[in-house]
């Protein structure tokens, strides 16, 4: 899910530092202080979630966990995503600082759709939690993936197969992201309820 | 809110525990007597390297000579006809590596394996990452407490 340095273009880089910027300043603006523990959680959360990783026939893939943070921060999604994947950059050369803002758009735009589409729905109970869940998280990760192939379908026609790759490998991770968020839904539903209101 | 706070690091903690955030020593050793090779790979914990993939290799040339995998013990044996010095791999998978050198033609000295051991998470930088987090919305939420009154 992180694109690495050297490979994207100028404008695509651009383009990410741009919606990246606006949705962090956003996010930082819309964080009321009860809120800032769970975005603080969200954001270590994420960060740790790249550490778990999960076997899939012959290849490990780690689990994203984006609509979840989504679903549990709102607007905040972008500057916890974008905390987590600046560490994750600097502690363990996971992408780069200068794919910075194109990886933090790539995560944290689907997570912000995500909550927009399901936090209402799920404080209200208008939907059971394990479907909400899956789908979200399945969602979350199927627009990552999507975004991912673009940004590197900008890089040039070299890059298709590798964009198209991408995509392909990341559906299983879909999956399990899907049925861990709708786990850890359904487990935040049954001991704190009150975390789920928007 | 600082039950929350100690909630959020002890789950942290958790998860840091059950994932690859400890790397897993990986020791070879091997014994050559001109004609057989015969090892064993083990784990730092005592627990053998089950189907690792053993690769062997002249020192030299970098040219292959065998490949075979470890048995449910770790152990593995090849019959080898060859005079130059070896290089044996042994790829326990993840990441988790180990080399044998042999440093003599002669070879029935069983040298020490040279352990290459990548730990790819760290655990003192995962720590690191948690807690930069915690100080900057712990910075943040002073600074919007500080700009609300």
């Amino acid at each position: 899910m992180h694109i690495s340095e050297g490979v994207l273009p100028l404008a695509t880089l651009a383009t990410g530092y741009a919606v990246s910027g606006v949705g962090i300043a956003a996010g930082l603006r819309s964080i009321r202080d009860e809120r800032i523990v769970r975005t603080a959680m969200m954001s270590s959360t994420f960060f740790v979630a790249s550490f778990i990783h999960v076997p899939v026939g012959p290849a490990n893939i780690h689990l994203v966990l984006n609509g979840l943070v989504g679903l549990l921060t709102g607007r905040a999604c972008f500057p916890a995503i974008g905390l987590a994947l600046f560490l994750q950059a600097l502690l363990f050369q996971f992408g780069g600082l200068t794919t910075l803002g194109i990886n933090t758009m790539n995560m944290a735009l689907p997570a912000l759709l995500c909550s927009l589409i399901f936090s209402s729905p799920v404080a209200r109970g208008r939907i059971p939690l394990l479907p909400a869940g899956f789908l979200c998280g399945t969602l979350s990760v199927f627009l990552s993936a999507l975004l991912l192939s673009l940004s590197l379908a900008s890089a040039g026609e070299a890059f298709l197969p590798a964009a198209k790759l991408v995509f392909v490998a990341n559906i299983p991770l879909m999956l399990v992201d899907g049925a861990i968020t709708a786990i850890v839904l359904q487990f935040i539903g049954t001991v704190k309820p009150e975390m789920l209101d928007p | 809110m600082i039950k929350t706070v100690s909630t959020l690091f002890l789950c942290s903690l958790i998860l840091l525990l059950h994932t690859d955030a400890y790397a897993h020593k990986v020791n070879l050793f091997c014994t050559f007597d001109g004609s057989v090779l015969e090892g064993e790979g083990y784990f730092s914990g005592g627990d053998p390297v089950r189907e690792g993939r053993i690769s062997v290799t002249d020192a030299l040339t970098d040219s292959a000579l065998a490949e075979t995998v470890t048995s449910r013990e770790g152990t593995f044996r090849i019959d080898l006809d060859h005079s130059g010095p070896l290089k044996v791999v042994l790829d326990a998978g993840q990441g988790h590596r180990a080399t044998w050198l042999q440093q003599t033609q002669e070879g029935n000295r069983a040298d020490a394996g040279e352990t290459d051991r990548r730990e790819r998470y760290p655990t003192a930088k995962a720590l690191t990452g948690l807690l930069t987090i915690a100080a900057v919305f712990g910075i943040l939420y002073f600074w919007k407490r500080r700009h609300a009154a």
